[in-house]
């Protein structure tokens, strides 16, 4: 898995992961989440579109990303989840805590 | 066979990936894309499960990982064989019995079991969604442990 971060004007973090986050690369994910937010960067997005596969260990990041965001007084917000993304976040229910937006842009609106 | 190692996990992808295409030429009505990424999530779950408990970093225990995947004209099955620790888990699977029956996919879309509804974020767990998720994609799921000491996982998802 390879990760960009992307830090946008108004200050908000886009993190784009490409390839499978699983076992092996859920704690690069989880390690880059908490480093953004303990360098003051605490409004996240993830991008997912460029994520074909997701497992329990990728969605544990994800969620501790947001804890630690939502803790420093942010959020994180997830995009264009590909379709095994969405099929875990329902199974889950985690799509509760953590709403799929559609797109980037509307992961950004109102962040 | 693979080497039961994290870094080797990915191997498990390409597997389905060819499984699929041979399913998709000997059945009429090959399954569908939410079927597919289903099973492979249950999978990767109890592969990255056996990865955790059977062989644990930091002990002596190291071996492989047996995946064999089968498709019939009723359903498609996975079957994991290992020889590492026997499995243990405050979420237990009763051994030769079928873990509570939800599916996704293949046949009618129903919607699977969670946890109650979330509303502080500080107390969503991190961890510990792998089993629920296999269960939940899968129609059957069961875990034996031999008297010859083997583990196996049996997977089984009905089209």
């Amino acid at each position: 898995m390879e990760l960009t971060v992307h830090t946008r004007r108004d200050g908000v973090a886009v993190v784009r992961p490409t390839g499978r986050l699983d076992l092996v690369s859920a704690a690069d994910l989880r390690q880059q989440l908490a480093d953004l937010v303990a360098g003051g960067q605490r409004r996240l997005v993830v991008d997912l579109a460029a994520v074909p596969f997701i497992d329990s260990s990728g969605l544990g990041a994800l969620i501790g990303g947001l804890k630690t965001a939502r803790l420093a007084g942010g959020d994180l917000r997830i995009a264009s989840p590909a379709p095994q993304a969405r099929v875990i976040l329902e199974l889950t229910t985690l799509h509760r805590v953590l709403r799929p937006y559609a797109t980037e842009g509307e992961a950004l609106a109102g962040l | 066979m693979v080497v039961a190692a994290p870094a080797r996990l990915g191997v498990l992808h390409g597997l389905l990936g060819r499984f699929w295409a041979g399913v998709d030429q000997a059945v009429p009505a090959p399954p569908r894309l939410v079927c597919r990424l289903s099973f492979a999530t249950a999978v990767a779950e109890i592969a990255a499960n056996i990865v955790r408990h059977a062989y644990p970093a930091g002990t002596a225990q190291s071996g492989r990982l047996r995946l064999r995947l089968r498709a019939f004209p009723d359903r498609i099955e996975a079957r994991f064989t290992d020889r590492g620790l026997p499995f243990t888990s405050p979420q237990p699977i009763a051994v030769g019995e079928s873990a509570e029956p939800a599916a996704t996919g293949c046949g009618d879309v129903k919607g699977g079991p969670g946890p109650d509804p979330l509303d502080d974020v500080s107390r969503v767990a991190e961890s510990g969604y792998g089993l629920r998720l296999a269960r939940a994609t899968l129609d059957e799921l069961e875990y034996t442990r031999t008297p010859g000491g083997r583990n196996t996982w049996r997977l089984v998802k009905r089209l």
